[in-house]
């Protein structure tokens, strides 16, 4: 049968730079400036459960066949920014033991 | 040249803080305080801005679309020179994100404001700007 419904489709990204104030996203769909969209990601968490966030489309850049999007995290409360300190913490010194780096 | 902040809050807190932090940027902020209406509106007709904030309780008597309203009547506020109309709230929720997006703001920031993310987060919003 014919229908009309709303639905939201999501897509698949790898972020690969991260901030306390937004990030920076490879993904293989092109984002136009000024879109909210909202992602899923263990960087915002509520007890370890993934937690919505709602971010807007700041810049974008061809990158191969990929697209780099840059985007701010809107509306974070502090239990957002912390749940992203905590994610940045834990992260940086996995990254720089996995970089061979002294994680001292 | 500085970036340009209008606040219009019902004390001058954040206004303070902010122009305390101005040291701490490469070109300086220019924060402009309003506590009433008219001198948000005599602001906002005299002066151009980078940034506008607006507390919750000075949102309310304001015209639900007046972001839409204040942008027609002065095409240069979009494209190239974005501004960022921010809405500072004692609380954040999705709900109310949602709403104020919808209202046309840019963001909706709550309290305590770290002012280093905020200004990256203007920096942001602003693309090509310096501050």
């Amino acid at each position: 049968m014919d229908a009309k419904e709303s639905c939201e489709i999501s897509i698949s990204g790898q972020i690969v730079k991260a901030a306390e104030y937004g990030a920076t996203i490879l993904t293989d769909r092109e984002f136009p400036l000024d879109q909210v969209i909202t992602i899923f990601s263990p960087i915002v968490s509520d007890d370890e459960v993934p937690k919505p966030i709602l971010a807007r489309v700041v810049a974008t850049a061809k990158s191969g066949e990929a697209f780099l999007i840059a985007v701010a995290f809107l509306g974070s409360t502090k239990k957002d920014l912390t749940s992203i300190r905590v994610w940045l913490r834990k992260n940086y010194v996995s990254m720089s033991g996995a970089a061979g780096g002294n994680p001292r | 040249m500085g970036l340009k902040i209008l606040h219009f809050g019902h004390d001058t807190a954040l206004s303070k803080s902010l122009q305390a932090y101005s040291p701490r940027t490469v070109n300086g902020l220019q924060v402009f305080p309003a506590s009433t209406y008219e001198k948000f509106i005599s602001l906002l007709e005299k002066e151009s801005f980078d940034a506008i904030l607006v507390e919750a309780f000075n949102d309310k008597p304001l015209p639900e679309n007046w972001i839409s309203l204040l942008t027609k009547k002065h095409p240069n506020l979009k494209e190239p020179a974005r501004v960022a109309f921010l809405y500072i709230a004692a609380t954040a929720d999705d709900g109310l994100l949602r709403t104020v997006l919808d209202r046309g703001y840019t963001d909706l920031i709550a309290p305590p404001v770290d002012l280093s993310i905020l200004l990256q987060k203007l920096q942001l919003y602003m693309r090509d700007k310096r501050f």
